[in-house]
């Protein structure tokens, strides 16, 4: 019986077998040239598992993703952390934003570094051999 | 206990000796069962490809990417599920491949203003003379039946087709032609009985 509640009939089946004797017989029946491009093709197939099975393999499988990102951000941060803990000399100066010097170097005001050590100019002058003469 | 599995000494320190060329020799063990499986099928698909494409160098292709790509994406795969895969993707490449044929052909048809392209579809009269050695009775009779079917095969519809040479090429049962051609196994026996119907039709009482 098939899926019309048809029945196969003997003839139907004598029609089947005699197809598949046909179809068998033609695969068998292959020319050299076509047996041989066969086998080339099979060696390829082969070749390309050989391939990937001498890559080395590291597959994280897609649900340990987040985690896996959250893991290396927390590492990442704990790592700078360590570096440069905050209060630190290179974490002071590093709060000195470069926008800030930018703006110090563009300004048009009078600069007034001296202004401030004005006695150690005087007294760094006086000194004898401190010129260049 | 931490739930490991403990191995008796003997055993651990056999594996561990030979670990490198244990998996070689597994990899080696892979690789030649689908070997095997490749040898076996190779004949038959390349006339399943060769019966839908009509083309013998076209078939070949097509049955290379599939080996190519079962071997590829399905290797690690148990092997029983290697031949209803390996049909699946042969006949998504045989529609590809005609699909594509079907595009060319309507570039070619506008480009020369109508004029059909029929390079790949016109037999080369040399190639399919009748051979001029005497064949065997039986030969020429099996020759002219399997012509005969195959031009009935072409006038099926697609997964009439399908059905047709899986299960009886191919010698596939209900379910893993079902799982060939991605459908249920009732609609896998509605187009074979058909597909057997339609055949008979075309080819007559007499035939072979």
């Amino acid at each position: 019986m098939n899926s019309d509640d048809t029945p196969i009939t003997d003839a139907d089946a004598a029609f089947e077998r005699r197809t598949r004797e046909l179809l068998s017989a033609s695969a068998e029946a292959l020319d050299g040239h076509t047996r041989s491009r066969l086998t080339e093709a099979r060696f390829a197939a082969l070749g390309e598992l050989e391939k990937r099975s001498s890559m080395p393999r590291f597959r994280v499988p897609g649900r340990w993703l987040p985690a896996g990102a959250l893991a290396a951000a927390a590492v990442l941060s704990l790592a700078v952390f360590i570096v440069r803990p905050p209060g630190s000399p290179s974490a002071q100066l590093a709060d000195v934003s470069p926008v800030e010097d930018a703006e110090i170097l563009a300004s048009n005001d009078e600069p007034d570094l001296y202004a401030d050590d004005a006695d150690f100019y005087e007294w760094a002058e006086s000194e004898p051999g401190s010129g260049p003469g | 206990m931490d739930g490991s599995v403990t191995l008796p000494r003997d055993e651990y320190l056999s594996l561990a000796g030979r670990s490198p060329a244990w998996a070689r020799e597994g990899c080696l063990d892979a690789t030649r069962e689908l070997g095997e499986f490749l040898k076996e099928v190779e004949r038959r698909a390349f006339r399943i490809a060769e019966i839908a494409l009509r083309n013998r160098d076209d078939a070949l292709d097509v049955v290379q990417e599939a080996m190519i790509q079962l071997a590829r994406s399905y290797a690690d795969r148990p092997s029983e599920e290697w031949r209803p895969l390996f049909h699946r993707i042969l006949q998504n490449r045989i529609h590809d491949w005609q699909r594509r044929r079907r595009t060319r052909s309507k570039v070619i048809a506008w480009w020369t203003g109508g004029v059909r392209e029929e390079d790949d579809e016109t037999p080369d009269p040399i190639e399919n003379a009748p051979s001029t050695e005497a064949a065997p009775a039986t030969r020429l009779e099996n020759d002219e039946a399997m012509a005969a079917l195959e031009a009935a095969l072409r006038n099926l519809p697609k997964r009439q087709h399908q059905a047709f040479v899986l299960r009886n090429l191919e010698g596939l049962d209900v379910a893993a032609t079902a799982a060939a051609m991605s459908c249920s196994e009732g609609s896998v026996k509605t187009h074979y009985f058909r597909a057997l119907k339609a055949l008979r039709e075309q080819l007559g009482e007499h035939w072979p």
